[in-house]
């Protein structure tokens, strides 16, 4: 009798501790899994799709190299369908039920404004890829791209100090070139420039004569362009048509990079200036090999631009803080994301912890022929992210987005005649 | 039932065992000692983390307090200027000061501030008359002599956009502004305060100019070498937008370089996350390695508040410890830990009866306790090997050159000593070779680097004072990068041909300091010579085969009796990190031994001759520069060559010792007579001796060395074998007697290994 029961506990305590065993390791070998959300269909797909492989390929090499934790990194694709409202389901979905550890996304800033609540609401994490508007802090999002005063001040900066006082500002009608475009109002009002004129067309517009006889007429020293899309294929064709080359007038634009050069005929942007933090022919040790990465990946042709390189950095930095963390836990990660830094494409990229931003270093470069940038000039540091820019109070600011939004009937971007409020 | 246990302490061994209390007694006694030792190996390695890390603390402390305090009187320094700034623009804005008048306000603030490099205004165009459009007074010290009054409108646009010391706070406020050389080529910063027209209401009207008062950024580097702080680091500034204020190396300054340039540079992610932290105006410390270098060092930084600068203060973890003291430590906690194994080994076999196996158990115990122990000494001895008192400044960055190179001309400057000259010099080394025990033989290349105008009418050259005829051999020499090699003054150019050599000159021979019409030699030029060297240099053996030594390059100019101060041309190698051996042969191969480190020093010598000169600047205490490599010994070889044969030696005196036996058949197997056991010693004997003397004879060593003991300690045995065989032969001596010589044959080892033990644990210390 006695030895039965001795057999029985023995045969429990073997059966307790192989299931505890099995409940370990399957736990310890699980999978972090991670969502990218971006637009795979519709308008911005052309876009989006080419940050997600760049996200893709830093996850891959990650596992690669060993993983995370000892746990390999299993990436969860969702497509936002280029609407926000889309974004927002999706968002969800990848938080309550695929259990996501942190969501890479988003391009445009309806997209990052439609699912900042959702996000917020279930105090989970966003990595956010694209230079935009500032304006906003949350401390659900680590914003990869850069604020304004890391693209667009630098460049009004460098407008400014070559002489070009007198400018025209030209962008398509939605949140970020409307802050943009207030933004360098303030500055160049503070530094003694001139705006010459300020015009908008919605978005997708090829309605660009009007605009292109106003530009001809002022005969500004430089226009700043925050067209979005292929409108600016439309615009920069009107250009050329009304005989302004960068020569006369030199356009800087906040929104062309070498993925957009791939749809655009260079002939008609070469020798004008875009404004970004990174560059595919960016002459550092680290992006040659990212970039020999990237093609030997996806082909030879494809090209690189910032929000690529910041997503792929946004992947880096997050595995940083999971790292530091010794967990793949939000709430345990989003206390170690601040001070997480990495040597990207790039450059050094390192969050503050003060606004969840990257200090950036920017760089100007001249549209080569071939669809590649010269880079003409970069600043000597990085720049302090600024989100809201100093010359307006905070209160100011919202009150300025506040009345953009009321004015287009609760939306982002201006719906068009007849529907603004 | 028989002898008791062999573990310590032994002179109970002796204590006739009678009943259970003397056992009680005894066992209480052991588990007593057993646990005074345990605690005191326990408590002394607790100490000794507790000692480091508080040390570690305690430095972390002082670096802190260093920034601190060195941020306060910087500070101070430049508040002091912003009131009399602030005084002469609230004056012009309120009529009380005219522009007519400026030029004496300007001289008075220099007066009342001597610290000040100069004071100006300048107007926004055509604000200070309709006719002239820039005027913009500035009063400065230009040189020695009273200060002169630039008119910077003449010389510059300075309302051009890239003028920021201008338009900065012009549209933003009073502020201090970014180092900048636009002035007068000189870098400088400034405190700026935009000031109105008479009668305007400042919260309304733009200003019409700025006033400013500009710091010399070589003055705050001097200001801060004149701080009385306590660090044997270095401390640098950097502005609101990282770039370098003051640093001991200079050319980062001059330069205008960024910590964010340093960072990048050597991808330094912790030297960047310090630059963005430094511009935020945060105070902190961080954990810094140096790729290039290999220190690991604490940097602890702090804000200047008004300008929005930030300083550091940087301190070589690795200058902390000292090597000696820790080992030292270690050795205690050796010894205690010994002690507590052999008081918890005696206690433990004290619950056995005590039968031949246990004794035989105990005496094994020990032995190995101690041979154990020996091994540990020998590790930690390696870990923290034996230092002479080190008076050498290493050289691993050129940061703590910089700092050092400022410090003697300071005191060149105090000593009224003439302006010291230094040379870059690079060394690179082929082979060692080791001729005899003091002597070594070094071949490998110098160079040195010459540039115009400051090596004016110097000799090329260097001199090896400890070589015993040197061969040098001048192997190249280039041209460097100065194609205006033109004699100052003589009116004679010296020029380079088309391919960068020296043309037929003065500057083509490096021997000649001048050419025969009297012209001293002056052009920038690299000249490399080959060299082989035999050297006589003091080695010590003393803790042979576990020695280390340092073979060494001692170097001066040629024309030693100058100030000259040879520098290391640090530029000249990829690593400086002393484990990256700089300098060193990749192939370097020294039979028997392995190079750990090479680098740079400066050692301070006096002679106490003048060698006939005159305000001889050597005979005190000059800064020597030395190149050396560092070598241990390679184990193995010493270990094949002396310890097997001592341990093959000792463990046939063991067995000699065993064979001894008077009892029935063992002794008729074994055969034992004293006669040949004196033999058979005596053969040992010989045989060590031939050992020990020839490697008397490789060593020449003044004092025994740590190897030699072991051979006196096998002497000893082999008299003690002899001796313990006759005694025990003519039945002498009742401890020898008893259990048929079982004593001697259960004390041999644990004698033995703990002989060795105490000697190494002597000699290490």
């Amino acid at each position: 009798m006695m030895r039965r029961k001795i057999l029985a506990i023995v045969v429990a305590g073997i059966v307790l501790a192989g299931g505890a065993l099995g409940w370990f390791m399957t736990s310890y070998n699980k999978p972090i899994k991670v969502g990218i959300l971006h637009s795979l269909s519709g308008t911005m797909a052309i876009s989006e799709s080419a940050v997600v492989d760049a996200a893709l390929m830093a996850i891959d090499e990650i596992n690669a190299a060993g993983g995370l934790l000892g746990r390999q990194i299993q990436p969860v694709v969702a497509d936002g369908a280029s609407d926000p409202a889309v974004f927002a389901r999706e968002t969800e979905r990848l938080i309550k039920i695929e259990g996501v550890s942190t969501i890479f996304g988003c391009w445009t800033s309806a997209c990052r404004r439609t699912i900042r609540p959702v996000i917020e609401a279930n105090n989970h994490l966003l990595f956010y890829p694209v230079q935009y508007e500032g304006l906003e802090q949350s401390p659900n999002i680590v914003y990869l791209g850069a604020a304004p005063n890391q693209q667009i001040v630098p460049a009004l900066e460098w407008a400014l100090r070559t002489g070009r006082k007198r400018l025209f500002l030209v962008g398509s009608d939605y949140v970020f070139p409307r802050v943009a475009n207030a933004i360098i109002g303030d500055y160049i009002k503070k530094w003694r420039g001139e705006i010459v004129g300020e015009r908008y067309l919605l978005l997708g517009s090829q309605d660009v004569d009007d605009i292109v006889a106003e530009i001809v007429k002022r005969r500004p020293d430089a226009i700043l362009n925050t067209i979005n899309g292929d409108s600016n294929i439309a615009f920069f064709r009107a250009l050329r048509a009304a005989g302004i080359t960068p020569k006369d007038i030199l356009t800087i634009s906040f929104s062309i990079s070498e993925n957009e050069l791939a749809s655009i005929d260079p002939d008609l942007v070469a020798g004008d200036i875009a404004s970004w933090n990174y560059f595919q022919s960016l002459d550092e040790a680290s992006n040659h090999n990212f970039a020999a990465n990237f093609k030997a990946r996806y082909g030879k042709d494809r090209v690189i631009g910032d929000p690529m390189a910041a997503a792929y950095e946004g992947i880096y930095l997050w595995a940083r803080a999971v790292a530091a963390a010794g967990s793949a836990k939000v709430n345990e990660i989003r206390a170690k994301v601040g001070h997480s830094s990495f040597h990207g494409p790039s450059g050094i990229a390192y969050i503050d912890a003060e606004n969840q931003h990257l200090w950036k270093k920017v760089r100007l470069g001249r549209i080569r022929g071939d669809g590649q940038f010269d880079i003409i000039w970069s600043s000597e540091i990085p720049i302090r992210p600024e989100p809201y820019p100093a010359l307006r109070s905070r209160a100011e600011w919202d009150g300025f987005l506040k009345k953009l939004y009321d004015g287009w009937s609760g939306r982002w971007s201006n719906p068009g005649p007849g529907k603004t409020g | 039932m028989l002898a008791p246990p062999a573990g310590l302490p032994m002179v109970l061994v002796l204590v006739p065992m009678r009943g259970a209390g003397r056992k009680i007694w005894l066992q209480g006694f052991l588990l007593i000692g057993f646990a005074m030792a345990f605690a005191t190996a326990a408590t002394l390695a607790v100490r000794h983390e507790a000692a480091e890390s508080q040390a570690q603390e305690s430095v972390l402390a002082e670096t802190i307090e260093a920034s601190e305090k060195a941020a306060a009187a910087i500070e101070t320094r430049l508040r002091a200027l912003m009131p009399a700034t602030q005084a002469i623009a609230d004056d012009l804005g309120s009529g009380k000061l005219k522009g007519s008048d400026l030029a004496a306000r300007f001289a008075r603030v220099l007066r009342d501030h001597p610290q000040v490099h100069g004071v100006g205004v300048a107007y926004e165009p055509h604000a200070y008359s309709k006719d002239i459009r820039l005027y913009a007074p500035f009063l400065v010290h230009q040189g020695e002599g009273p200060p002169k009054q630039v008119q910077l409108g003449d010389r510059l646009d300075y309302t051009d956009f890239t003028e920021r010391w201008y338009l900065e706070p012009l549209l933003n406020g009073a502020m201090w502004t970014e180092p900048n050389s636009a002035k007068t080529g000189e870098a400088l910063a400034e405190y700026a305060v935009p000031f109105y027209r008479s009668g305007d209401d400042p919260a309304q009207a733009a200003p019409i100019g700025i006033v400013y008062a500009s710091y010399a950024l070589a003055d705050i580097k001097r200001f801060m070498g004149a701080l009385d702080i306590d660090i044997s680091g270095h401390q640098f500034v950097v502005s609101r937008q990282g770039r370098f204020i003051a640093h001991p190396r200079n050319d980062l300054v001059r330069a205008g370089k960024t910590l964010f340039e340093l960072a990048w540079d050597s991808d330094d992610i912790a030297m960047y996350t310090l630059a963005i932290r430094a511009i935020k105006g945060e105070r902190g410390q961080i954990d810094h390695a140096d790729a290039v270098t290999g220190e690991t060092d604490w940097i602890a930084f702090a804000p200047v508040a008004p300008a929005g600068w930030s300083i550091a203060t940087v301190l070589a973890k690795g200058h902390l410890s000292d090597v000696n003291e820790e080992r030292r430590e270690f050795l205690h906690i050796v010894l205690a830990a010994l002690l507590a194994l052999l008081f918890l080994t005696a206690f433990v076999i004290c619950f056995w009866p005590l039968t031949m196996t246990v004794a035989w158990a105990g005496a094994t115990l020990t032995s190995v306790y101690c041979a154990f122990a020996v091994g540990v000494i020998w590790m930690v001895a390696t870990a923290f090997p034996l230092q002479n008192e080190d008076t050498s400044e290493k050289i691993v960055n050129r940061t703590n050159l910089a700092h050092y190179l400022d410090a003697y001309r300071r005191e060149s400057t105090g000593l009224k000593m003439e302006v010291p000259v230094f040379v870059p010099t690079g060394a690179f080394i082929q082979s060692i070779e080791f001729l005899s025990s003091n002597n070594v033989k070094v071949t490998g290349y110098i160079w040195q680097k010459y540039r115009r105008g400051v090596h004016r009418g110097l000799s090329r050259g260097f001199v090896l004072p400890e070589a015993d005829q040197p061969v040098i051999k001048k192997v190249y020499h280039h041209a460097l990068n100065d194609h205006s090699n033109r004699v100052a003054g003589g009116g004679k150019g010296v020029p380079f041909s088309a391919s960068g050599m020296p043309a037929a000159g003065a500057c083509r021979d490096a021997d000649n300091v001048h050419k025969a019409d009297g012209v001293p030699r002056d052009c920038s030029e690299l000249i490399g010579w080959y060299f082989s060297a035999t050297l006589r240099q003091n080695f010590s053996y003393e803790l042979y085969p576990f020695d280390s030594q340092d073979v060494w390059l001692r170097l001066w100019h040629q024309d030693f009796d100058r100030n000259v101060v040879l520098t290391p041309d640090l530029d000249s190698f990829e690593f400086t990190n002393p484990a990256a051996l700089p300098g060193v042969e990749q192939d370097f191969v020294l039979s028997g031994w392995t190079p750990k480190g090479a680098g740079f020093e400066y050692r301070r010598h006096g002679y106490n001759t003048n060698f006939g000169i005159e305000r001889y600047v050597g005979q005190g205490s000059f800064p020597e520069l030395y190149y050396s490599v560092h070598i241990t010994r390679n184990f193995l070889g010493p270990f094949v060559l002396h310890f097997l044969p001592q341990f093959v030696v000792a463990a046939l005196l063991f067995m000699i010792l065993l064979m001894g036996s008077k009892v029935g058949d063992q002794a008729k197997w074994l055969g034992f007579t004293s006669k040949d056991v004196v033999r058979a010693c005596s053969v040992l004997v010989i045989v060590l001796i031939f050992a020990h003397t020839a490697l008397r004879r490789t060593l020449f060593s003044a004092s025994l060395v740590y190897l030699e003991y072991f051979y006196l300690i096998l002497y000893l045995s082999c008299i003690f074998v002899s001796s313990n065989s006759i005694m025990f032969a003519t039945g002498k001596g009742r401890l020898l007697q008893y259990g048929d010589n079982l004593l001697p044959k259960l004390l041999f080892w644990p004698v033995v290994t703990g002989t060795i033990f105490a000697i190494t644990l002597v000699l290490f210390y």
